[in-house]
């Protein structure tokens, strides 16, 4: 992952900002967990840990989500209509920690998508990859004028 | 199932199933919305009430008797002089024998702000002997040890698990009964006692330590930063420690980390749920224990 990003820093073209997710399909956690739990404090925390911006890549298609509670690698490609259907690798701290694909609709600057984040609890403190959640996703993000 | 109704287009994603498990409800510090925390009258009441399970709080004098109170010291928040007096500067138990800790202060008569429906009862503090006594006499009733050590303020985790443990095998208690700590090596101080007398611990990691005079606030977010970039594991700790389960705080309570814990084996209590709404939503959650200061109906 680390060498995957690196050589697309030095691959040349711009990385540019691509938008701001408020809702992140990836980890997914935060509506799945968080947000009927009436805890108040963690609802709010949790919701900051998953606002992600998403950076484009040189790569067309591919970017780059940088939230403190998941860092994505996520390649999108167009359909139909404003459609795109993307797929990518979520990591903790860039270790690979699960998977997140989705459908994903521009309306103007605002983007919406609605798929599905496979996420297992690896992380550096605990490298393990056995247990593993699957959850439906909603992201909601604010952008580049399409 | 509840449902929580966030947005529509959301709502499926915040179903969750009840957990289908019962938790126990423990009196927390004995029941500190009945009585003063961690005192004889607390922990009586809520033995005869009931309760399913009486937790409370174990700190050592200086000659080394376990005696019911949260902290390492005594001061004016809870206690005074026998004559009334306050005490003035902290007072820490590991410099007081059990005779003076007894002849010289009363904790319980300084009505607590926490809680300004909970009797005011001013007494000498309660030993382990006298509630393991208490206790025999309501053998459904579990216990839950939670154990002060604290380093440069109390003894250390061996003379801990010595000085209890030994007490509890002498008792042969019918009662249910585990210990906590927040700290690994006294987990492993207990454990270890009790496998050189061949006697079952269950045990509980208390998670995240909060050091005496912290910020509860800063461990929390720190914690929960800590955990969110997977630079601190919950899980793992409590099984390096050697513990059978891990207690934290509801609000660091993350469902799926809960679930995580409990596939590991591990049992989870949360702690400390003081109202209704909280007892009703983490009641649906599969957690083993709520820890409450009134185990019989919070406002």
């Amino acid at each position: 992952m680390i060498a995957l990003l690196t050589t697309l820093a030095f691959a040349g073209g711009p990385i540019g900002f691509d938008r701001i997710d408020l809702l992140a399909e990836d980890p997914g956690t935060w509506l799945a967990y968080d947000a009927g739990s009436g805890n108040t404090t963690a609802i709010g925390v949790r919701f900051i840990t998953q606002v992600k911006p998403v950076w484009t890549t040189p790569v067309d298609g591919l970017t780059v989500g940088t939230s403190l509670s998941s860092q994505s690698l996520v390649y999108e490609h167009p359909l139909v209509g404003g459609l795109s259907l993307g797929g990518g690798v979520q990591t903790r701290l860039m270790l690979p920690a699960g998977a997140v694909a989705s459908f994903s609709y521009w309306a103007g600057p605002v983007r919406v998508a609605g798929g599905l984040s496979v996420l297992s609890s690896a992380s550096w403190a605990n490298p393990s990859w056995a247990s593993w959640h699957a959850l439906p996703t909603v992201g909601l993000g604010v952008g580049r004028r399409r | 199932m509840r449902c929580a109704l966030i947005l529509t287009l959301t709502s499926l994603a915040a179903c969750q199933p009840d957990a289908g498990l019962s938790p126990a409800m423990e009196a927390h510090r004995g029941g500190a919305g009945l009585a003063p925390q961690n005192s004889r009258s607390a922990i009586v009441a809520s033995m005869e009430l009931g309760v399913e399970v009486v937790e409370f709080d174990l700190v050592l004098t200086s000659d080394g008797i376990p005696v019911v109170a949260h902290d390492p010291w005594l001061d004016d928040a809870h206690c005074a002089r026998q004559d009334g007096s306050p005490i003035g500067d902290r007072v820490y138990l590991q410099d007081l024998s059990l005779q003076q800790a007894l002849g010289d202060y009363l904790c319980g008569g300084i009505p607590d702000p926490d809680f300004p429906d909970a009797a005011v009862v001013a007494e000498p503090l309660m030993t382990l002997d006298e509630l393991l006594a208490a206790a025999a006499g309501h053998p459904d009733v579990g216990l839950h040890l939670d154990v002060k050590v604290e380093p440069g303020m109390t003894a250390d985790g061996d003379a801990f698990a010595e000085a209890i443990l030994s007490r509890v095998q002498q008792a042969s208690l019918e009662n249910p009964w585990y210990m906590s700590a927040n700290l690994s090596e006294v987990i492993q101080a207990f454990e270890g006692w009790g496998e050189g007398e061949g006697m079952e611990v269950r045990s509980s990691l208390i998670w995240p330590r909060f050091p005496p005079d912290s910020s509860s606030t800063a461990v929390a977010l720190q914690t929960e930063l800590g955990v969110g970039l997977g630079l601190l594991d919950m899980i793992g700790h409590a099984e390096r420690a050697g513990a059978d389960g891990v207690a934290l705080p509801w609000q660091l309570a993350d469902r799926r980390r809960i679930v995580d814990a409990r596939a590991a084996g591990l049992q989870v209590q949360l702690w400390t749920l003081n109202t209704s709404d909280l007892l009703d939503t983490y009641s649906r959650w599969p957690v083993d224990a709520l820890i409450t200061d009134y185990p019989l109906g919070a406002p």
